[in-house]
């Protein structure tokens, strides 16, 4: 492998690393792309291959433009969680801002889940679930060993609980996304 | 004075209409529509070029096809216009030369 086939290898190797946030069957034919239009730029000379690269810009400069115009096309399913947690994942490693929100968003979506289980469980065992009123403070949850203290919330804790876990939901995928476009828009 | 950054937003206004029309000449893949370009002045570059394509055909105003040559050489993808495209082409052409007359006289014919 000469030089530079390995500055070619090592750009498209980058670029697909960021392009995380574009669907994989998309992302395979950009990279595609690109490698094509780089060794095509080789066999009209070293040169030109070295304008080429300046021209695209960097690995992670040009798959932000590809991230922008996606977005721009609608293309981008930005409602879903799983595959923007996936992008800003990749980038929490140099970002502390994406490292945070993906923590905060982790820690939401997981109450989230809680008040969710919560909701499904006190029909099914209604002693175990619910909030009690205790000397030390509350206890509020699913309790395999609930106190002998009165519990306190009854059936309500089913809207309680549901609006819960929809509240947390909705704002850990606000948290995700702010952060998100912010984050995947700038680069450009 | 700093002009850049408004002239580089001019070229990404601009640089939608110039692509749709270079397509409306033809099929071409990457380098064959820079090469177009560049024809008439350096108003695209790769780096902008392939964001763009991307968008244009997600958003269905241009079809690709890949072709891979019989010798093993290079894959490429070929874009052309679809229907909707060259409408739209069509359309753009017309809003560029009103604009243009429009800013020809408020700008260019000062005494």
């Amino acid at each position: 492998m000469t030089e530079s086939t390995r500055m070619i290898a090592d750009y498209v190797r980058r670029l697909r690393w960021s392009l995380q946030a574009i669907p994989s069957e998309d992302r395979t034919g950009i990279v595609r792309e690109i490698e094509s239009h780089l060794t095509d730029s080789l066999a009209a000379g070293p040169d030109r291959l070295d304008a080429s690269l300046s021209a695209l810009g960097s690995p992670h400069a040009l798959a932000a433009r590809f991230v922008q115009e996606y977005r721009l096309a609608g293309a981008l399913a930005e409602d879903r969680p799983a595959p923007l947690i996936g992008a800003m994942l990749v980038r929490s490693g140099r970002s502390v801002a994406a490292f945070g929100a993906v923590l905060a968003a982790m820690l939401l979506y997981l109450f989230a889940f809680c008040f969710a289980a919560v909701a499904v469980t006190k029909p099914l065992f209604p002693a175990h679930v619910g909030l009690w009123s205790l000397p030390q403070g509350g206890a509020f949850g699913i309790l395999t060993d609930p106190p002998a203290a009165p519990e306190v919330m009854g059936l309500w804790i089913l809207p309680v609980a549901l609006a819960g876990a929809l509240g947390c939901y909705a704002l850990a995928t606000l948290v995700l996304r702010g952060t998100g476009r912010h984050l995947l828009g700038r680069a450009a | 004075m700093d002009i850049a950054g408004w002239q580089s937003q001019l070229r990404k206004g601009a640089a939608e209409l110039v692509l749709l029309c270079v397509l409306a000449r033809g099929e071409a893949y990457g380098v064959e529509i820079l090469a177009r370009i560049r024809e008439g002045g350096d108003l695209v570059s790769e780096g902008t070029l392939y964001p763009l394509l991307s968008r244009l055909e997600k958003s269905g105003r241009i079809a690709a096809r890949w072709e891979l040559p019989v010798e093993g050489g290079n894959p490429r993808k070929y874009y052309r216009l679809t229907e909707e495209g060259a409408a739209l082409a069509t359309a753009m052409r017309a809003a560029w030369i009103d604009f243009r007359t429009t800013i020809t006289t408020l700008v260019e014919d000062q005494p």
